[in-house]
């Protein structure tokens, strides 16, 4: 049982400890496959293919393992590492001390969107990108899209879907509007007037390798992800008479039928079912 | 061959007209080549495109094949809408595949989409 913690009370060394595994990873290749997993498992919901890690019930469950996955390879170069959470409706500034040298870096330059500062900038020469869309071998940013600019959720933004008491709907997809706390979280469903919210938002927030199927490429990732993980925690302790649904496949004739996980099927490339993921008690908790 | 040359004798200069000869075609046919090599993909795989324009300083093209920023492919999806995402733009999809390609192109800066297919889901 360790802990995870927000990176605001992280000391220097606790960063220090955590950006060297992080690098140590990258240096044996590790990192590199868990970016081409992200991209894999990527599949848009037209397409008549099972859709595990987004616009899908199971993005909750899939990126619990999928974190923990990483978290296993972290504590194997550190024990005493775990993935630090970023709370983005309260360290909203681009300037806040996550993105400062001694943690994860700034902003891109202007240009080319090059992280210029900190561990991972490129002309450090332990953070090449070798899975990315673009000729550029260096990670980018453009932190608030300032040409367009972009404000993260707010906290009652992140509440409008903690508040849902239902976990998904049909079709179980990026068009489920009718309600559900996952596609709201997820952030396609959303007024009109916003078009996207809370987890979609904080990715183009963020910007750059962000914005795509490589997000991992920013190590930003995980902080992100680790808060949408305890945000499950915090739907499940206010709705305790709510669960994951679909709790069944959906029947025979259903378009949504092998394109979704049920409650008890396995998930991609991990063979594990959402009922295994649904707690983490035991493994790890959030201070 | 051998056997025809052993029937009838030639002479050295029919020897060398006959290399000239083969020489002269196989230029020709090395200077054809590339002609007849780009016309065929030109006209069946690059069709006029629906729209094209300059963007912020890059070329954008779409066509039924697909979306190009400098020439270079855009890997396009599709969401349950209807609307459009890219390898760029994973969060956030687009009505039109041309406001797909401007959104790339505002969040790539002067990047330069990568040559190589674009990566595989699924």
């Amino acid at each position: 049982m360790y802990t995870r913690q927000n990176q605001k009370d992280l000391t220097s060394a606790q960063k220090k400890r955590f950006t060297a595994a992080v690098l140590e990873l990258k240096r044996d290749g590790t990192y590199d496959a868990f970016v081409r997993t992200h991209d894999k498992f990527f599949v848009p919901d037209r397409d008549r293919k099972l859709r595990v890690g987004h616009m899908s019930p199971s993005f909750f469950p899939w990126h619990r393992r999928y974190l923990l996955e990483f978290e296993k390879q972290l504590r194997a170069v550190d024990p005493g590492v775990s993935i630090p959470y970023w709370d983005w409706t309260t360290d909203t500034s681009p300037v806040s001390s996550l993105w400062a040298d001694d943690f994860l870096g700034g902003t891109g330059r202007t240009a080319d969107r090059q992280v210029m500062t900190g561990p991972f900038a490129y002309d450090k020469g332990n953070w090449t990108v070798t899975v990315g869309i673009t000729e550029s071998r260096f990670l980018t940013r453009n932190l608030g899209r300032p040409q367009n600019p972009i404000a993260l959720p707010t906290p009652a933004e992140l509440q409008w879907a903690v508040d849902d008491p239902v976990y998904d709907v049909a079709p179980w997809d990026s068009t489920a509007t009718g309600g559900g706390f996952r596609n709201k979280l997820e952030g396609w469903a959303a007024p009109r007037s916003e078009r996207w919210r809370n987890h979609n938002k904080v990715h183009q927030w963020i910007g750059g390798h962000m914005t795509g199927g490589t997000a991992p490429n920013d190590p930003a990732f995980w902080l992100h992800h680790a808060f949408v993980d305890l945000i499950w925690d915090r739907w499940q302790r206010k709705h305790p008479r709510s669960g994951y649904l679909p709790a069944v496949p959906p029947s025979l004739g259903d378009p949504q039928r092998g394109r979704v996980i049920a409650l008890d099927e396995p998930m991609p490339p991990w063979d594990v079912t959402p009922r295994e993921l649904l707690g983490h008690d035991g493994l790890y908790r959030y201070a | 061959m051998s056997a025809a040359s052993a029937a009838v004798p030639v002479t050295r200069r029919a020897v060398l007209r006959t290399a000239f000869t083969a020489a002269v075609l196989a230029g020709t046919a090395a200077a054809l080549g590339p002609v007849l090599r780009s016309r065929r993909p030109r006209q069946t795989l690059t069709p006029a495109p629906l729209a094209e324009e300059t963007y912020r300083g890059r070329h954008i093209a779409v066509d039924r094949a697909g979306v190009r920023i400098d020439g270079r492919p855009l890997h396009v999806m599709r969401r349950a809408d209807g609307s459009y995402l890219s390898g760029v733009n994973h969060f956030q999809s687009y009505p039109t595949r041309l406001e797909l390609a401007r959104a790339a192109v505002d969040e790539l800066g002067s990047a330069q989409l990568a040559l190589a297919s674009a990566p595989h889901h699924g």
